[in-house]
C-alpha cells in the first residue's frame, strides 16, 4: 500500500506540473500581441497607447524574454500561491478565486444534496427491479436528464417557476430559495448519471456469484443480503463521487451564467469576454488542480476498498 | 558428425514480478541453461508438465520474449540478443502453428486469407498465392468452400488444418507446434494426428514439436526430450525413450499415460511437492519427488551424463 | 473466385446486418432515435431548401410573435422566422459538432492504437498526456481555449477536438493491449507481417464497434458543447443560425416571448437523447 501511495503521489505532481505547463501554453494561442492585450485591458483605448508604455509593460511583465523563461518565471509564481492581478478587476486573482469558489462551492454541495436524495433510491430501486416498468421508467428519465442542455433547463426552471408560477427567484443571491433553482439545473445531470451508475452498480452486484452463493445457503433475510449488496456497491459509488465534483465544476460554469450566480463561473465567463488573462490562467490551474486532486482521493480510497487490491 | 541445423546453448528466460517492492525487483528464470541440439529434417519433441516452460521456450526463441542467456545457432550462424540480424533470418524462416486453433486466425480475415498472410507479408504476387493457398488447402483436408469462411463458423478441426496449411505457405525452415492437439477433442485429435503423419512423410520440415500428448510423440517424433522446471533431464531417440527410459521422471510420464500400447507395468505415483520457480531448489530439480533420490540430489545439481548416441540425462543415478 | 463463392462470402455480413435489425425492431426506442438522427441529419444537409422562410430576413413588424399558420413556431425579436432558424441551425450544430468528433476521434485512435501497440516507454508517455489533458474539465477547457483563441467556428471545433480527444486513446489503448496478446496478432508477428500492417489489418478491426459506441456518444456530447458555448457567445456569430445562439437570443425574452426559449431546446434535447440511446443500444448489441 505505501509504495502505491508513494507511486500515485509522484504520478498526480507530474500530472499537475503538465497541467500548469499547458494553461500557461494556451497563452500561446491568444491572438494579437500580449502587451497590447494588456495595455488595452487596463488603460482602454488602443490608439492611445504609444510604443514607450508597450515596451515598458513589456519589461515589466517579462515578455521579451523566451516562452520557458517566462513559463518558469509564472511557475515560482504559482508555486507561492501569487497567481498575478486580475487585469481588469484590481484585485488579486486568488483572492478572487477564492471568493468565487465559496460561492461554487455552495451550489455544488445543493446539487450534490439534490442529486443524491433523488437518485440514491431512484437508482437502487431500478437495479432491484430490472426489467420491470420501474426500470425502464427510471433509464429513460436518466436518460433525458443527461441530453438536456442545462441551461436549457435553467430557463425552462424560470419560465415556468418564476415567468408563470412566480414561485421562486431567478437571478442573484439572497436567502435560500435563490439557491433552489441554480441547485436543481446543476444537479438534473447528475442525478441522471448518478442513477445509472447505481443501477448498473447494483446489477452487477446483484449477479455476482458470492452473492449467488449466499442466497443459496439460505440466507435469504433481505436486510442481510441489502448489506452485503450495498457494500460492494460502494466502491463504484465512491468513484462516481469523485466523477460528480468534475462533473459540477463542469455543469457551474455555464448554470452560474444563467441565473447570475457570482460563483467560478460566473468569474470565467466575464474573464474571457474582458481578456482578462491572469484571472482565466488561474481558474483554469485552479480547477485543473482541484481535479487532479479528487481524482487522486478517490483512487486511494477506491484501493483501500477494494481488498482484493489492497492485499496483492 | 553433422552439424546441427539448430542448437540451445546455456539458453536462459526470466521474467520479472511485479510485487517486489519500488526498489529491489523479484525475478524468476522459467528457462534455465538449457542446451539442445536438433538436426535437419528432424522432429524434435519436447514434453512436459503444465509450467515447465515449453511455451516460454518456444516464444523466447521466436523473439516474442527476450531470452537473458545463452545464444542460439541456426544454421551455424549465432544468434545472442534478440531481434538482431541473424534472429531476424532466423525468423524469417520459422513458422508455427499455435494451441488453440480458434484464437489463432484472425477473426476478421476468411481462412484463406489467413492462409495467404505469410506469403503476402513476403511479396508475393495475388494470383500466385491464391494457387498456394487452395493446393495447401487440398493437402490439409479444407475443402476449397471453406476458404471463403470465418474462423467462427468453422470446426476447431478444420481451423486447426488451415493453421497447418498457414504454417507450411511459406516452405519454413523450421515449424514450430505449440500442443497442435490439445484444443482440440478426441476424435479429431486422431485426424489431425494423422494429417501430421501425411505431412512428414511429404514435406519434411525440421519440426519442434511441444506436447504432452505422448501419443503424436509416438507417431511422428524423432528425438524426445523432456522438461522439467526449465530444465532438460533426458533426451533419447523416440524408440529408445518409449523402450527405456532412464530418468525417473521419465519413466513416471510414461507410466501415467493411459493410450494404450504406450504403459507398460504397473503407473508410477509421485509424492511430494513441485519446488516453486521462484526458488529453485539448489540441487536436481526433481529431487522433491523422485523415487530414487540420493541425498546428494538435494544440494548438487547433476552433470549431463551420455548413455549412447543421442542419449543422455540430467541425472545422479547414472 | 466463382461467383458462387463471393455469394457466399457475402453471406457473413448480410447476417450482422439482419440480427442488427431484429434486435432494432425489438427495442422501439432504438427505431425511434434512429428516426430523428436521420431527421436531424437530414436537416443539415437539406435545411436551408425546405426551410419555409429566409432564417435571415427581418421582419419587425412581425416582431416576438407568437405561433401561427404561417409561422409555425412563431418569430424572434427580429421578426426572423423561428421554425426556418432551426432548421438551417441544423446545419450548424451537426456540422460542428461532427467536426469536433472527426478530428479528436481521428486523433485519439492513432495515440491510442500506436501507444498501446508499441508499448513500454512510449506508452507511459503518451498516457502521461492523456492524464495531464484529462486533469481539466472538459467544459472549462474548451471554453477558455475558444475564448482565447476568439470568435470562429474552426476556433470552436478546435476548442471541442482539443477537449475531447482522450476519450477515444484510452478506450482504443485498452482494447489494443488485449488485442496485441491474442494468439493471432503473435502469428502474424512470426509470420513477418508488418507492424503497420498489423495494426491495420488485425488491431484496428477489433476496436470498430467499441469505437462506434464512443463517437454516437461523443456526438452528443459534442453537440452540447457546440451549443452551450454557442449559448456563450462563442462560435456562430449572428446572423447565422446555430441551436445555442438560439437560445442565447431567447433568453432575454424568457418574459415576453418564451417560445424563442423553448424550441431550439427541444431540438437538442431530442438529437443528444437520440444519439444516446443509440449510442447505448449499440453497446448493448455489441458488447
Amino acid at each position: 500500500m505505501p509504495s502505491f501511495l508513494i507511486k500515485r503521489t509522484i504520478t498526480a505532481i507530474l500530472v499537475l506540473f503538465g497541467a500548469t505547463f499547458l494553461t500557461y501554453a494556451l497563452m500561446m494561442f491568444a491572438p494579437g500581441d500580449a502587451a497590447t492585450e494588456i495595455a488595452v485591458a487596463r488603460y482602454g483605448d488602443e490608439a492611445g497607447i504609444d510604443k514607450a508604455t508597450l515596451e515598458w509593460i513589456k519589461k515589466k511583465e517579462g515578455l521579451d524574454k523566451p516562452f520557458l523563461h517566462q513559463y518558469l518565471f509564472w511557475l515560482k509564481h504559482v508555486a507561492a500561491l501569487d497567481l498575478g492581478k486580475s487585469l481588469v478587476e484590481e484585485a488579486d486573482v486568488l483572492e478572487l478565486i477564492c471568493a468565487g469558489f465559496s460561492k461554487t462551492l455552495t451550489l455544488a454541495v445543493a446539487a450534490i444534496l439534490i442529486a443524491f436524495l433523488i437518485s440514491v433510491p431512484l437508482g437502487i430501486l431500478a437495479g432491484i427491479k430490472q426489467g420491470t416498468w420501474i426500470d425502464s421508467a427510471g433509464v429513460t428519465v436518466a436518460a433525458i436528464g443527461i441530453s438536456m442542455p442545462n441551461y436549457w433547463l435553467g430557463l425552462l426552471l424560470i419560465i415556468i417557476f418564476s415567468v408563470k408560477l412566480q414561485w421562486l427567484p431567478a437571478f442573484g443571491r439572497g436567502g435560500w430559495e435563490h439557491i433552489i433553482l441554480p441547485a436543481i439545473t446543476l444537479g438534473t445531470a447528475l442525478t441522471a448519471y448518478t442513477t445509472r451508475m447505481l443501477r448498473s452498480a447494483i446489477i452487477e452486484v446483484s449477479g455476482s456469484e458470492h452473492l449467488l452463493a449466499l442466497r443459496a445457503r439460505g440466507v435469504v433475510k433481505p436486510c442481510v443480503f441489502a448489506k452485503h449488496l450495498l457494500k460492494n456497491a460502494l466502491i463504484p459509488v465512491v468513484t462516481v463521487v469523485g466523477i460528480e465534483f468534475g462533473m459540477i465544476l463542469e455543469g457551474a460554469v455555464i448554470t452560474e451564467t444563467v441565473f447570475g450566480w457570482p460563483g467560478l463561473g460566473d468569474l470565467l465567463v466575464s474573464a474571457i469576454s474582458n481578456r482578462d488573462y491572469p484571472l482565466i490562467q488561474g481558474l483554469v490551474l485552479f480547477s485543473a488542480a482541484i481535479f487532479v486532486l479528487i481524482n487522486f482521493m478517490v483512487d486511494i480510497i477506491c484501493r483501500y476498498l477494494d481488498p482484493r487490491i489492497r492485499l496483492s | 558428425m553433422t552439424i546441427p541445423f539448430l542448437s540451445l546453448k546455456q539458453f536462459s528466460v526470466k521474467f520479472n514480478l511485479r510485487s517486489g517492492s519500488i526498489f529491489r525487483r523479484a525475478s524468476f528464470y522459467a528457462v534455465r541453461d538449457l542446451s539442445i541440439n536438433i538436426h535437419e529434417k528432424e522432429t524434435f519433441c519436447l514434453i512436459g508438465e503444465s509450467g515447465s516452460g515449453k511455451t516460454t521456450l518456444i516464444w523466447a526463441m521466436l523473439g516474442l520474449l527476450p531470452f537473458h542467456k545463452g545464444e542460439i545457432i541456426f544454421k551455424g550462424e549465432s544468434i545472442k540478443k534478440r531481434n538482431d540480424p541473424a534472429h531476424k533470418r532466423f525468423k524469417a524462416g520459422a513458422q508455427m502453428v499455435f494451441q488453440d486453433p480458434s484464437a489463432s486466425l484472425s477473426p476478421f480475415l476468411t481462412l484463406g486469407r489467413s492462409i495467404e498472410e505469410p506469403l503476402r507479408a513476403r511479396g508475393v504476387g495475388k494470383k500466385q498465392r491464391a494457387e498456394t493457398a487452395k493446393k495447401l488447402a487440398l493437402e490439409t483436408g479444407l475443402s476449397l468452400k471453406l476458404l471463403e469462411r470465418r474462423p467462427a463458423n468453422v470446426s476447431g478441426g478444420q481451423n486447426q488444418r488451415a493453421c497447418i496449411a498457414r504454417a507450411l505457405s511459406t516452405e519454413p525452415d523450421i515449424l514450430f507446434l505449440d500442443e497442435p492437439l490439445t484444443a482440440l477433442d478426441a476424435v479429431i485429435q486422431n485426424k489431425i494426428t494423422k494429417l501430421l503423419c501425411k505431412i512428414k512423410k511429404e514435406y519434411p520440415v525440421t519440426s519442434f514439436l511441444v506436447t504432452h500428448d505422448l501419443g503424436l510423440v509416438k507417431n511422428i517424433g524423432d528425438t524426445v526430450a523432456v522438461m522439467y522446471l526449465g530444465k532438460i533431464v533426458e533426451t533419447a531417440p523416440v524408440k529408445i525413450f518409449f523402450s527405456n527410459p532412464c530418468h525417473p521422471y521419465s519413466k513416471a510420464l510414461l507410466s501415467s499415460v493411459l493410450k494404450p500400447g504406450i504403459r507398460e507395468g504397473k503407473p508410477i505415483i509421485l509424492q511430494g511437492e513441485i519446488p516453486s520457480l521462484q526458488h529453485p531448489p539448489p540441487g536436481c530439480p526433481f529431487y522433491t519427488r523422485c523415487p530414487g533420490r540420493l541425498s546428494l540430489c538435494k544440494n548438487i545439481m547433476p552433470d549431463k551424463k551420455i548413455l549412447a548416441k543421442g542419449h543422455e540425462v540430467l541425472c545422479h543415478l547414472f | 473466385m466463382n461467383k458462387k463463392d463471393s455469394c457466399y462470402q457475402h453471406k457473413d455480413e448480410y447476417k450482422i446486418i439482419n440480427r442488427f435489425f431484429r434486435k432494432a425492431l425489438k427495442k422501439p426506442f432504438l427505431g425511434f432515435s434512429v428516426i430523428i438522427i436521420f431527421v436531424v441529419f437530414f436537416a443539415a444537409a437539406f435545411g436551408p431548401f425546405l426551410a419555409p422562410h429566409d432564417p435571415i430576413k427581418t421582419d419587425l413588424s412581425l416582431r416576438l410573435a407568437s405561433p401561427s399558420l404561417e409561422y409555425p413556431l412563431g418569430n424572434d425579436s427580429l421578426g426572423r422566422c423561428l421554425f426556418s432558424r432551426i432548421l438551417c441551425g441544423a446545419r450548424s450544430s451537426v456540422g460542428l459538432s461532427l467536426a469536433a468528433v472527426v478530428i479528436s476521434s481521428i486523433f485519439g485512435i492513432i495515440t491510442g492504437l500506436i501507444s498501446g501497440f508499441l508499448g513500454g516507454i512510449v506508452d507511459e508517455f503518451f498516457m502521461r498526456i492523456v492524464d495531464i489533458f484529462l486533469s481539466f474539465p472538459e467544459m472549462v477547457a474548451a471554453m477558455a481555449v475558444a475564448g482565447i483563441l476568439g470568435h470562429g467556428t474552426f476556433n470552436l471545433v478546435f476548442a471541442l477536438a482539443l477537449a475531447g480527444w482522450m476519450r477515444y486513446a484510452r478506450l482504443v489503448r485498452g482494447i489494443t493491449l488485449s488485442v496485441k496478446e491474442q494468439d493471432y496478432v503473435k502469428s502474424a508477428m512470426i509470420s513477418g507481417v508488418s507492424k503497420r500492417a498489423i495494426i491495420f489489418r488485425h488491431i484496428f478491426p477489433a476496436n470498430i464497434p467499441s469505437v462506434i459506441v464512443l463517437i454516437t456518444i461523443g456526438l452528443g456530447k459534442a453537440m452540447l458543447g457546440v451549443s452551450a458555448l454557442g449559448f456563450l457567445g462563442f462560435g456562430v456569430q449572428p446572423p447565422y443560425p446555430e441551436w445555442g445562439t438560439l437560445l442565447m437570443e431567447g433568453k432575454d425574452y424568457v418574459l415576453s416571448a418564451s417560445h424563442l426559449s423553448l424550441y431550439p431546446g427541444i431540438a437538442i434535447m431530442l438529437t443528444v437523447l437520440s444519439l444516446n440511446l443509440l449510442g447505448d443500444g449499440l453497446r448493448d448489441i455489441w458488447e
